[in-house]
């Protein structure tokens, strides 16, 4: 009987020392990993935008993670300052005219700071230096960018609403209208505008076209898991539409470009230009593009479109050189 | 404290147990309805009843197992419901309970079940000392040879024997018997009815025994009573109480000795 | 002779809501007893290891079965999509997060509520319905002390201890998938593993154990040594245990999560 139960406490001495053991290895194997048991100096850069760091992420220089961020607060100066801990190991190797910036250890991983740079002339940081930040980036900025674009295609509506009224308005003789210089040059810096923001937007598709093909990976998991579904298809949704509106304005633009050389041709007779079906038909057709373009774009469209006053100027003149032939 | 009552019966000494107008239900069902009892010293009280009288509450009752609803329950001048924990605890020392189903530890041997205690309250008590004294207590009511079986792997009548050890070993001044024959066999049944008598002969302990066996009630008391509908209604010897005309007796009785 | 006082029947609110109260404060006053007699001598350490004997390394290979299992096939499970992403890489930090934070303690909590919880609301209530524990009383031992103190320390101590090993077998089925699969090191897979694993998860999840080893044994306990109506009552005290100490569990690991999820930002 006796040796039965001390077999017991035996096992369960054992039993317990082994849980207690792995407990303790759990503990070390993190606080390896977590530099608990690590000295630390700490360091501080400023950001504009820390687009979600949050205090625990990593902090890598060259690569390797030297530390992690301690807090991240609003500092009321410019923006976010943070405060990172750095292994005192790994200092020697980062001097104070090193940069940070802020990335992620992933596509779609968690943010880190990624300290880059430094001359070995500078010397070594020290506890409480603050390294100069760097801006990185962002997904906010492509779609600062597309804003920036939408903006632009808003002006050359603009602009063609003010042709547009001029013609209505009736200002001056059509040839005067047609001769305007600044018509022309307007115009031509309209085609240029577009041009360029066709550029952009071609260049920030193709940015998001990948970014979100790597994250399309339908019904995945991990893409479910990691990321938010709304943003992400919002995200899809909206590169569906730049690429249409930078088809669209692709083709204004090359419209436009013909129309604003017609113009310039003085080779051509500005009456035939006027009667050119063609040029009409351009203008009319450019209209059209923009309108399909965005919504944006749509509202000042419509109301452009539905005036009829482009319609009702070209009828007018159809009516007259019909007189003008008798 | 100990009030005298020299009424009748066997009663020839102490009044180790007093009852006074005792009452309790179980969630509005009364069970026992004003129960009075003195029981004398060295003497065996069989509480005569059917099932589900309160026979059983009435013991648990006397042992601080139950509270009363009302009444005055006192065991060797001490009221029991009043007593703290501790106190109860010392007054227990000098009770052994025989429950209905023995009431054997399942998880522990014969022999850890008689020492349960034993080593609680006998700390000082050597290893070797204790297991002399079990073996003793064992052999003393034919049970040797079963120190190391489980409950499960005894018979019933045996069980009964080593729940009897188990209280016998604390030398207990009171003794109660919750159905000490209960489903065992009538040879079973003389056996521990003789075991009873004879723990009071070598003991001299006071005992209750609750049953509705009449040969256990006839052999090993030296006073019945006649539990009915919550009250005694007869006590005395057991030919006084069964010499009656009484339905409720009668059909007791009847049954008992049917053939 | 004092007079007749046959308890009137009148409820505060109603019969059941009362007797719902009247619970609620019996358990109350259920822990508060075990937390009066655990520190109280005499000690029963006697008993208290042969209950961490039968809770914790009887346990121990149905807990060390069910991790790796649970390890393997969540391993298995999660592969696919991950590596449509092309990161399968990542699949050691999600086992380590699913395990370490969620699993390990929960499915460890939830096999011990089914195995070592039925069992002492069995024992118990058949101790009670069989009069062992008046038995006890009667002996003038604590049978609170001796049957539920020990327990209720046996199975707090053990629940975390047996989380302990749920996780680093849950892991290395892990780890057997992945190294099969990926070839990944040893030390890579740990490394990854913990990667994500903050102390304050590895803290939590011990708290969590040791929260529910307390539930599943006074759960148990508690319906064990008030079982009543005989053997049906046993049945029933075994069945109810399980049940209640699940769903606590199930609240708690919500309560705990929150609590621990607003440590984690608030700091």
């Amino acid at each position: 009987m006796k040796s039965s139960k001390n077999k017991k406490a035996v096992i369960v001495g054992l039993f317990s020392i082994v849980g207690i053991a792995i407990f303790l290895v759990g503990v070390f194997a993190l606080g390896g990993q977590h530099s608990l048991f690590v000295t630390t100096i700490t360091v501080k850069a400023s950001f504009t935008d820390v687009n979600g760091l949050t205090a625990g992420n990593n902090v890598w220089f060259e690569g390797v993670k030297v530390g992690t961020v301690k807090s991240v607060s609003l500092s009321g100066k410019p923006g976010v300052e943070i405060q990172m801990n750095i292994g005192k190991k790994s200092c020697q190797y980062i001097h104070n005219d090193a940069k940070a910036k802020i990335g992620s250890d992933g596509l779609i991983g968690n943010r880190i700071v990624i300290i880059m740079g430094g001359t070995a002339d500078s010397p070594v940081i020290k506890d409480g230096d603050i390294i100069e930040a760097e801006k990185a980036l962002t997904t906010d900025d492509l779609v600062n960018t597309l804003q920036k674009n939408n903006l632009n295609l808003l002006d050359i509506t603009g602009d063609l609403k003010t042709i547009s009224r001029r013609i209505a308005n009736g200002e001056g003789t059509i040839g005067k209208l047609l001769k305007d210089e600044s018509l022309v040059s307007n115009l031509q810096s309209v085609v240029d505008i577009v041009k360029q923001a066709s550029v952009n937007t071609r260049q920030i598709t193709s940015n998001l076209e990948s970014y979100s093909s790597k994250l399309e990976a339908k019904g995945s998991f991990a893409n479910d898991l990691v990321t938010d579904t709304i943003i992400f298809s919002k995200l899809r949704e909206t590169v569906i539409h730049i690429r249409e509106i930078s088809k669209t304005i692709a083709v204004v633009a090359a419209d436009l470009q013909t129309a604003g050389e017609n113009i310039n041709d003085s080779s051509k007779p500005i009456g035939a230009l006027i009667h050119d079906r063609e040029a009409a038909d351009n203008l009319k057709t450019i209209l059209k593009n923009l309108a399909s373009g965005s919504h944006k774009l749509d509202e000042d469209l419509e109301a452009l479109q539905h005036n009829f006053l482009l319609r009702g100027f070209f009828r007018k003149k159809e009516k007259e050189e019909a007189k003008a032939k008798k | 404290m100990q009030d005298k009552h020299k009424d009748g019966g066997m009663g020839n000494g102490e009044v180790v147990i007093s009852v006074r107008g005792l009452y309790k239900s179980f969630e509005d069902i009364p069970v026992l309805e004003g129960v009075d009892l003195d029981v004398y010293n060295s003497e065996n009280v069989v509480v005569l009843g059917r099932s589900g009288s309160g026979k059983s509450v009435l013991i648990k009752i006397i042992a601080g197992l139950l509270k009363p609803d009302a009444g005055v329950v006192k065991v060797m001048g001490e009221q029991v419901d009043k007593l703290k924990k501790k106190e109860l605890r010392q007054l227990r020392l000098k009770i052994g309970f025989l429950f209905q189903g023995s009431a054997l530890y399942d998880s522990m041997t014969v022999k850890e079940n008689i020492e349960f205690s034993m080593v609680r309250h006998f700390k000082n008590m050597a290893a070797s000392e204790v297991s002399k004294a079990i073996a003793e207590i064992l052999d003393s009511l034919g049970l040797e040879h079963t120190e190391n079986k489980m409950p499960s792997e005894l018979s019933g009548g045996q069980k009964k024997r080593v729940g009897i050890a188990r209280t016998l070993i604390l030398h207990p001044e009171i003794m109660l018997y919750d159905e000490p024959t209960g489903g065992l066999d009538p040879v079973t049944s003389v056996e521990i009815n003789e075991l009873i008598n004879e723990v009071q002969k070598k003991y001299n302990t006071t005992s209750i025994i609750i049953t509705h066996d009449l040969t256990c009630a006839k052999t090993t008391g030296d006073r019945v009573l006649m539990l009915h509908d919550g009250k005694f209604i007869r006590q005395g010897s057991f030919e006084e109480v069964f010499d009656s005309n009484d339905e409720r007796v009668k059909s007791f009785y009847d049954y008992n000795f049917i053939q | 002779m004092e007079p007749i006082s046959k308890q009137p029947a009148k409820y505060v609110i109603s019969k059941n809501v009362d007797s719902f109260f009247s619970e609620i404060y019996a358990i109350i006053k259920f822990i508060g007893l075990f937390f009066k007699e655990v520190f109280t001598p005499p000690y029963e350490p006697r008993e208290v290891i042969k209950q961490c004997y039968e809770i914790g390394y009887r346990s121990l290979a149905l807990i060390s079965l069910t991790g790796f299992i649970t390890g393997l096939v969540f391993t298995k499970q999660s592969r696919p999509s991950l590596s449509e992403f092309g990161a399968t890489s990542w699949l050691p930090s999600l086992v380590g997060i699913a395990i370490i934070r969620a699993l390990a303690p929960l499915i460890t909590a939830l096999i011990c509520a089914g195995k070592v919880g039925s069992n002492i609301g069995a024992e118990l209530g058949s101790m009670r319905v069989s009069e062992q524990i008046e038995a006890m009383e009667m002996s003038a031992a604590d049978p609170f002390k001796f049957l539920v103190v020990s327990r209720v320390v046996a199975t707090t101590i053990m629940v975390p201890l047996l989380v302990m090993y749920m996780g680093l077998i849950g892991l290395l089925g892990s780890y057997v998938n992945v190294h099969v699969n990926e070839q990944t090191s040893f030390t890579v897979f740990f490394h990854d593993a913990l990667v994500k694993i903050s102390f304050l998860d590895y803290t939590a999840s011990v708290i969590k154990a040791i929260v529910y080893g307390f539930t599943i044994g006074i759960v148990g306990c508690y319906k064990g040594f008030n079982a009543t109506k005989g053997t049906e009552g046993v049945g029933r005290a075994a069945n109810v245990s399980v049940v209640i100490s699940m769903f606590l569990i199930f609240i708690e690991e919500i309560i705990i999560v929150q609590i621990i999820n607003w440590i984690r930002y608030a700091g």
